[in-house]
């Protein structure tokens, strides 16, 4: 008999995957010299929060949920916390809130609806989830794991831990979107020119199509031939692109590319915008480089 | 040399003119294993590119981080080592189905498709860095004659050991994807082995020859893929920088 001691873990079965769900820690590091994306959360804030909601603290792998959550059956114990964008969550058909710790039983139906009032929910299971990590992480990315999305019928290993530690959650105030995208200067923000410098700051962009390895923004209407020696970029990079549009890069996208990578986002402006959406609009606020950077420049 | 802040918590080392010197991509690679050696605990990646070392640390950057990568730096230029990389033969099937957007490129700028590819056979090239997708590798020692434009639209499937040129550098697809190179042929060969840790079994520095091989021993390889990577290990060679 195989012993495979993933198989011994209570699990949960996919009922029904919802819009775009995967499985994704913090990220897989250690390996971008090699071409690898860093997947992981692309809103950070709200997959921790869920993880501390649960007693993780190690950076447990969570279900980050896409524009509809999913429906899963448990076959063990755990404790389970929702956070991020607004959706329905119902237990065995009755309401239950997100933002707080629930348990869920051997049997117990979990349905999550349609999100709103942002783009992405996180599911954290006490332990967390116990798929294989693959290089060092947990996170679906296709061809390093073997799909990039759970499918109808997958049964996800959890490690179902039956005690609930607290944790003090006192560093998280992600505050509802107000529109504005924190952003340093990207390393090649001295090659562009000043109208489109001002544009930068003074206008409004409007999402574009946008999926986990970029968000693409338009309206600054100004094209240009510039062009870089293919250079790093990172998640939360914004290229601009010939014809005016700007790539922000995130947590799947390629380590290196030719556009001027004119602005950086911070952490917590990366996450913000992942809670947008098509449509959406939003403006970039430059921070002041600080001293740091001034002896660098 | 210039440093750069990237966000706040990378820094790009930027190489300006010593890009141009011989064996710039082995003391660059060099220089990356060494700072992430010492930097094992502070930092999460590096990425190279052709004229560039990223470095991503843990936190936000401070001031003596700075001074101590200046002071690696310093020391990585002075103390001369010797290093070693491997020079590879790789098969490649240069039938033209897999061939295409060089006929096509041949025929719209009045060059001979053959002279071109026996010109090709002639290069040797070295690998300088990867990007792109996982374990993909840029190739360099393109003789200007041979770069071709990347396309203005790119290819909605290129297939996983596709060799292909985008302006002066040449790469192979590790797993299909859509891609802008143009395609010149195909080999059987992985260099991405899943299973092995770390999974890429080339590393910059490295130098690569590609052999012809014909469609039949492509289709028989493929369909039979059971060999060992250091089969296709020419010699090794020795630099010191």
């Amino acid at each position: 008999m195989n012993l495979n001691p993933i198989l011994l873990k209570s699990h949960v079965k996919i009922i029904d995957p919802g819009f775009y769900t995967s499985i994704q820690d913090n990220g897989r590091y250690g390996y971008r010299n090699i071409g690898f994306p860093v997947s992981g959360a692309m809103d950070f804030y709200s997959y921790r929060k869920s993880n501390l909601l649960v007693g993780n603290t190690n950076n447990e792998a969570a279900l980050e949920c896409t524009i509809k959550g999913p429906s899963l059956l448990f076959s063990g114990p755990s404790w389970v916390a929702i956070c991020g964008a607004k959706t329905e969550i119902l237990i065995n058909n009755k309401k239950v809130k997100s933002d707080k710790p629930f348990f869920c039983d051997l049997g117990d139906f979990l349905k999550l609806g349609n999100i709103y009032d942002g783009h992405r929910c996180y599911i954290s299971f006490s332990g967390g989830i116990a798929t294989e990590k693959i290089h060092g992480s947990h996170s679906q990315y296709y061809p390093l794991t073997n799909k990039s999305v759970i499918n109808k019928a997958d049964k996800i290993p959890i490690n179902g831990k039956k005690t609930l530690e607290k944790i003090k959650l006192n560093t998280f105030n992600l505050k509802t979107f107000d529109g504005y995208i924190d952003v340093f200067k990207g390393p090649d923000w001295e090659i562009i020119n000043n109208l489109t410098k001002k544009k930068l700051v003074d206008q409004e962009f409007i999402i574009g199509s946008n999926n986990r390895m970029a968000y693409i923004l338009s309206g600054l209407n100004i094209k240009n031939r510039l062009s870089i020696i293919s250079s790093s970029i990172l998640p939360g990079t914004v290229q601009l692109t010939p014809n005016g549009d700007l790539i922000v890069v995130m947590r799947d996208g390629q380590i290196t590319g030719g556009y001027p990578r004119i602005l950086q986002l911070t952490e917590m402006s990366q996450s913000k915008l992942s809670q947008c959406f098509l449509g959406q609009k939003i403006v970039f606020k430059i921070s002041e480089p600080d001293k740091l950077h001034q002896k660098l420049f | 040399m210039k440093l750069k802040t990237f966000g706040n918590k990378a820094i790009i080392i930027n190489f300006e003119n010593k890009s141009k010197e011989e064996n710039f991509i082995i003391w660059k690679s060099e220089l990356a294993d060494f700072i992430s050696s010492q930097y094992a605990d502070i930092y999460d990646d590096f990425i190279l590119t052709s004229h560039e070392i990223t470095i991503i640390f843990k936190n936000k950057i401070e001031y003596s981080f700075i001074k101590s990568l200046k002071n690696l730096i310093f020391k990585h230029q002075e103390k001369k080592q010797k290093y070693i990389r491997n020079l590879w033969e790789i098969p490649v099937c240069f039938d033209p189905i897999f061939s295409e957007d060089l006929l096509l490129y041949s025929k719209e700028n009045l060059i001979s498709y053959d002279s071109f590819l026996k010109d090709f056979m002639k290069c040797t090239f070295q690998v300088n860095h990867f990007g792109f997708l996982p374990g993909f590798f840029y190739l360099s020692g393109l003789p200007k004659k041979l770069h071709i434009p990347r396309k203005s639209s790119p290819s909605k499937q290129v297939d996983k050991g596709t060799l292909a040129i985008g302006e002066s550098n040449v790469g192979i697809y590790p797993q299909d994807s859509p891609g802008g190179w143009n395609k010149i042929g195909k080999t059987y060969v992985s260099f991405f082995n899943q299973s092995s840790n770390p999974p890429n079994q080339i590393i910059p520095g490295d130098k690569i020859n590609f052999v012809s091989i014909d469609i039949y021993e492509l289709k028989y390889k493929l369909e039979n893929f059971s060999y060992s990577f250091d089969e296709f290990k020419s010699n090794s060679f020795e630099i010191t920088c």
